[in-house]
């Protein structure tokens, strides 16, 4: 046997590599995961949590009030994501900046950009990641909701076969809201360097979109008073869901005051969405940093 | 020492408004400005509109909502800012007493806001007035968004020291806070700055302002915003004189 | 300038369950002296105590026989270069050290400041804004402006950091200059080199603990227990190698064939020299060069370390 002394310094790999999708799927999860504060320090998991318990909370609460004292209706598909638009406006407004602006502000964007992922897939990667974790907190609780409905009745089965169709709209409404959350509080964070500042703007668009929706409707006429209200994120949520779930609003309801057509809802929501997702993507179009 | 401490005034307003920041300060103030020129354009103008549109402008918007925002910007930059950016060891190794800092820091950040939101009224007022829009109108709006700055800095200055994420509690303290809780239950308005705001805008404006909805009283306003200015005051002051820089780590 | 002195009596400093600082007792004289050790042993922890922005946690750390922490008046004798790189970004250079002159109320803040930037070689970009300093031009606007008020106590902290040769030689100067007018310097360093023709005292500092205090040669002469090393080249290593060895003196420890030459363990240094000479004129053979090898800091250090 003849001797030989091994090389054991700086080794080559010429094995398969991942490629680009590998590493944009990646991202992916590690964004997901970060939306959620998992893998980061203590204090990050805070808000998160909170608005979990919280999001969660009517859909338990009727079905344990259901499940002792018999059904109740607390809470409805239609109504949900009216009633929770504000815990979902605090999610992204705490969370959008902790996945695009950390990555700035600490270098690391620099490193993504140096392996085989785009600018582009960066963004998408970004947006898919906080829809995603939107679409927990959102399709989630509403889920539970259909389940505890089907299960309680005395005959579960004739109790689903009535209530399933219900799940198509609960998945579109849940998927179009998370990303239309999602993509305004990007869009809006990708302009900050500073983590607070981010979390600034989102916070100030959910704020003054309502106010600004107010105001107009008292000084405007016409028309305009009625499409005033697709500003206001909350007024649009509402009118949407009704119009998924093939709903009559509250009568004296802004939104049933308004009478405008559902689809008008569906166009305002999928152009925001859209506008959102291009404003993130022209910011990050470059391979810079 | 005046000087030592107009200079950490000075640095103070250099860190709020150099580069890129300024330009918050001048969306801040130049929003209401913009939506009177929407006014301009949607509105038939008739009579009364103007200073139903004001009054909505100035209280559901300036002190509602840019206020706070402005207020928590302001407040944490100041000293959140300069931990975040590591220059605040610069000012401590100072013959300059820590309380000091505090009170110069707080004040700058309460001129500032009270500045911005001041000229934010102002020329939306200017842009818009006539004969049933007097200057005691907008002088008693401002009057409110001083207060208002006067306590909300205060608290946002002590959030800034105190935490990381001060700007981020700031932000929460607002929405849930001064939104939701206040509008839940009454009780609760006596806590809350911005309601502290509006009363004071309507004392001062005198008939101008409309009083309808709730109001809080005048002597609850004085003596809780005093208990909350001087208890947000004491506790950033508390704050900074017994802040240790450790290793950066 | 009167004489002042920084003391530190029996410091420590904890965070929770983490020692930093760990029972530091040393007295600083005016001169240069050097703060060693490695990443993490609390050099920092303890430049920040003497700079009044730490309690310690048990013990005293004064100046001048006063308590650093908690008068803001010990400043005026106290001028500190912290290791962070940031400085206020949106500043001039010039602004920036006129601010920290007026903050430490000097009589003719701009004159202060001016001489401050001159001493450091920064009269050249001082109007520029920091933001477009490299990091050595930021180091040493940092260390104007520490100097600004004349401080009779200089804290460094890692002040060689981002500096290029010249750069260091020259800071090395006015480092030099004003330990001679009487002032205290302290230098926190983990790079030896740095200090070694700079420092007359130094403080070791491994895991919290000063393992060494004092001039580095005397710390070094302390170390008994531990051999002293010769290099030598001759003109016949091996037979000087075996005479060394074999004749009969006990401070001989061992002797080493490299292709360098001879290396010579010792117990006793200045023996050493007097066997040398000796050993070598007795066998005939030249000694080309002798070189004890481990005066430096770094094998102080490295034995300090492994210790």
């Amino acid at each position: 046997m003849t001797s030989t002394i091994y090389d054991l310094g700086y080794q080559r790999y010429s094995g398969a590599r991942f490629g680009r999708m590998h590493a944009v799927k990646t991202l992916f999860i590690f964004s997901f995961r970060g939306a959620f504060g998992l893998g980061r320090g203590e204090r990050s998991r805070l808000i998160p949590l909170l608005v979990l318990v919280l999001v969660f909370l009517p859909a338990v609460v009727q079905i344990g009030v259901a499940s002792a004292a018999g059904m109740i209706n607390l809470i409805s598909y239609a109504n949900y994501l009216e009633f929770t638009a504000g815990l979902l406006a605090l999610f992204v407004a705490a969370q959008a900046p902790e996945l695009l602006v950390t990555d700035k502000s600490n270098g690391t964007l620099a490193l993504y950009l140096s392996r085989p992922i785009r600018a582009s897939d960066y963004a998408w990667a970004k947006l898919g990641a906080l829809a995603a974790a939107l679409l927990l907190l959102t399709l989630g609780p509403q889920l539970m909701l259909f389940v505890g409905r089907v299960l309680i009745q005395a005959e579960p089965w004739t109790a689903f076969m009535a209530e399933w169709t219900k799940l198509f709209p609960i998945l579109a409404g849940t998927l179009l809201v998370s990303t239309y959350f999602a993509s305004i509080a990007l869009a809006i964070s990708s302009f900050a360097n500073k983590r607070a500042f981010a979390s600034a703007g989102v916070i100030a668009f959910f704020l003054l979109t309502p106010a600004i929706s107010a105001m107009v409707r008292v000084i405007a006429t016409g028309d305009l008073r009625r499409y005033a209200i697709l500003l206001n994120p909350v007024n649009l949520v509402t009118g949407f869901s009704k119009w998924l779930f093939d709903v009559e609003s509250a009568r004296r309801s802004t939104v049933a005051r308004v009478d405008l057509p559902g689809e008008t809802y569906l166009f305002v929501v999928l152009a925001t969405c859209v506008i959102g997702a291009l404003v993130l993507l022209a910011r990050y179009r470059k391979n810079e940093v | 020492m005046i000087a030592a401490l107009r200079t950490v005034a000075w640095l103070t307003w250099r860190q709020l408004f150099s580069g890129h920041r300024v330009w918050v300060a001048v969306a801040i103030a130049g929003l209401p400005l913009l939506l009177t020129v929407f006014y301009r354009f949607a509105s038939e103008d008739l009579e009364g509109d103007r200073l139903n549109f004001l009054l909505i402008l100035n209280s559901q918007i300036v002190l509602a909502a840019l206020l706070p925002l402005a207020a928590v910007i302001f407040g944490t930059t100041t000293f959140g800012g300069e931990q975040e950016d590591g220059t605040l060891i610069y000012l401590l190794v100072r013959p300059v007493p820590r309380w000091a800092i505090v009170l110069v820091k707080y004040l700058v950040a309460m001129l500032a806001t009270a500045t911005v939101i001041s000229a934010a009224m102002l020329l939306a007022w200017l842009s818009l007035r006539n004969a049933e829009l007097p200057a005691r109108f907008v002088a008693s709006f401002i009057a409110g968004g001083v207060a208002g700055a006067l306590l909300y800095c205060a608290i946002f200055t002590y959030l800034g020291l105190a935490t990381k994420r001060g700007l981020i509690i700031g932000l929460i303290y607002i929405i849930f806070f001064e939104n939701v809780v206040t509008r839940q239950l009454e009780g609760v308005k006596s806590l809350s700055v911005r309601e502290f705001a509006t009363s004071i805008s309507k004392w001062v404006g005198d008939g101008l302002v409309p009083t309808a909805g709730y109001t809080v009283p005048m002597t609850t306003v004085w003596v809780m915003g005093s208990i909350i200015l001087a208890a947000g005051l004491a506790v950033a002051l508390r704050k900074l004189t017994r802040y240790e820089l450790a290793e950066r780590l | 300038m009167s004489v002042s002195a920084v003391r530190l009596v029996n410091a420590s400093r904890w965070y929770g369950n983490v020692v930093a600082v760990n029972d530091v007792s040393c007295t600083l004289t005016p001169g240069v002296t050097g703060l060693l050790g490695p990443n993490g042993a609390g050099k920092t922890t303890v430049l920040h105590m003497m700079a009044g922005l730490l309690r310690p946690s048990s013990g005293e750390v004064l100046v001048n026989d006063r308590p650093a922490a908690g008068d803001p008046d010990v400043y005026r004798t106290i001028g500190l270069v912290p290791e962070r790189e940031s400085v206020h970004e949106y500043l001039s250079g010039h602004e920036f050290v006129r601010a920290c002159a007026v903050m430490q109320q000097v009589a003719d803040p701009e004159a202060a400041a001016q001489r401050a930037i001159d001493l450091l070689d920064m009269a050249g970009p001082q109007h520029r804004r920091i933001a477009t300093y490299s990091k050595g031009m930021k180091q040493r606007i940092k260390v104007a402006a520490a100097m600004v008020h004349d401080p009779a106590v200089l804290l460094l902290d890692e002040p060689f950091n981002g500096m290029d040769p010249r750069q260091r030689l020259h800071m090395l100067e006015v480092l030099r200059a004003l330990a001679l007018e009487g002032r205290v310097i302290v230098i926190s360093s983990h790079i030896l080199e740095e200090l070694n023709d700079l420092a007359n005292n130094i403080l070791v500092m491994v895991a919290g603990r000063l393992a060494a205090s004092g001039h580095f040669r005397e710390i070094r002469r302390l170390m008994t227990d531990r051999p002293h090393t010769f290099r030598l080249r001759s003109s016949d290593d091996r037979r000087l190698g075996a005479a060394l060895l074999g004749g009969g003196d006990q401070s001989v420890f061992g002797v080493e064939l490299t292709p360098e030459g001879l290396v010579v363990r010792t117990g006793e240094r200045v023996a050493m020299t007097r066997t040398l000479a000796r050993t070598a004129r007795q066998a005939n053979i030249r000694l080309l060069e002798v070189r004890p090898t481990d005066e430096s800091l770094e094998s102080v250090f490295a034995y300090l370390v492994e210790r």
